[in-house]
């Protein structure tokens, strides 16, 4: 009775460790920015107007739970490229900033969500530099995997 | 001796039990490899430096620091931290993009621009590329 009993005691202990949990949770996808059942915007050569607004529109999606996400946008009168933008806009001629507009915010998304609308009005500030830019949409989940979306855009007087 | 027995059994046991414990112990957050830095740009343009570079980091990033120095790398010039929330407390950096103010920093093609990745398991790498100046045909 005293060597079942001990026996058990074993068990049980070996057993509490035996799998690792984090084997289960442990996520290994980054979060996906798509244009699924949405009109997303801004899109690759969509064209914006100086004093207008940008009306962002996105579908931010992950397997576990999103984290939070970054709008950027930056010029393009060097014409550089990113690793998701496109290259098949047509871009003015190179040239210098003057006033080129730099946008750069953070956004949380509620705790617990898998799937999320992200809808914004970003106003184009009506004394910039017109020209090409570089609007940069970077969403992170939960567990810090990250997904860069790189849209290229104009914007004229 | 039916004591010595009784006592020899349970030392077994409680000796097993902790060998059970310390075997499956998790040490992920140890195991975790340091970060690792592919730099693709570090081109002069008008008054700063741009920095383009991917990162990849399984034990998230907790710090990153960009330092400026001669070509032999004994005089620093520049250093920021670059703390935007976009960058740290992630496992991956696709596109990194920074610019680094130099105005009045003497800083000249050839001096080397090293990026300091430091992970929240305290482990840190350093890359590091010789600072050119921006090309200016539309092929870069």
């Amino acid at each position: 009775m005293k060597k079942i009993y001990l026996s058990l005691i074993l068990l049980c202990a070996l057993s509490a460790c035996s799998s690792s949990d984090d084997d289960v949770t442990k996520d290994m996808t980054a979060p996906e920015i798509s244009s699924e059942g949405i009109v997303a915007v801004p899109i690759d050569c969509q064209v914006f107007k100086r004093g207008e607004v940008i009306p962002f529109n996105y579908l931010f999606t992950d397997d576990t739970e999103l984290g939070a996400y970054n709008i950027e946008i930056h010029n393009n009168f060097d014409h550089h490229t990113h690793s998701t933008t496109s290259t098949d806009c047509t871009l003015d001629a190179k040239k210098d900033p003057v006033k080129a507009w730099v946008y750069n915010k953070d956004f949380a998304i509620p705790a617990g969500v898998r799937s999320y609308t992200a809808r914004h009005d970003i106003a184009i500030p009506a004394d910039i530099d017109p020209g090409d830019y570089h609007f940069m949409i970077r969403l992170t989940d939960r567990s810090g995997w990250q997904k860069l979306h790189a849209v290229a855009v104009k914007i004229t007087e | 001796m039916k004591n010595f027995k009784y006592m020899s059994l349970m030392l077994a046991l409680v000796s097993v039990i902790s060998l059970g414990f310390i075997s499956c112990d998790d040490d992920d957050d140890n195991d975790t490899a340091a970060p690792a830095i592919v730099m693709d740009e570090a081109n002069i343009e008008d008054g700063f430096i741009c920095v383009k570079a991917d990162v990849a980091a399984p034990g998230r990033t907790a710090a990153i620091q960009i330092t400026v120095t001669d070509a032999t790398g004994t005089t620093t010039k520049v250093t920021k931290d670059v703390t935007d929330a976009k960058y740290i407390g992630v496992l991956n950096i696709d596109g990194f993009h920074v610019h680094v103010d130099i105005d009045g920093k003497n800083v000249a093609v050839g001096d080397l621009l090293k990026l300091k990745v430091t992970d929240a398991n305290g482990k840190s790498t350093v890359a590091q590329k010789s600072i050119t100046q921006e090309e200016d045909d539309d092929d870069e």
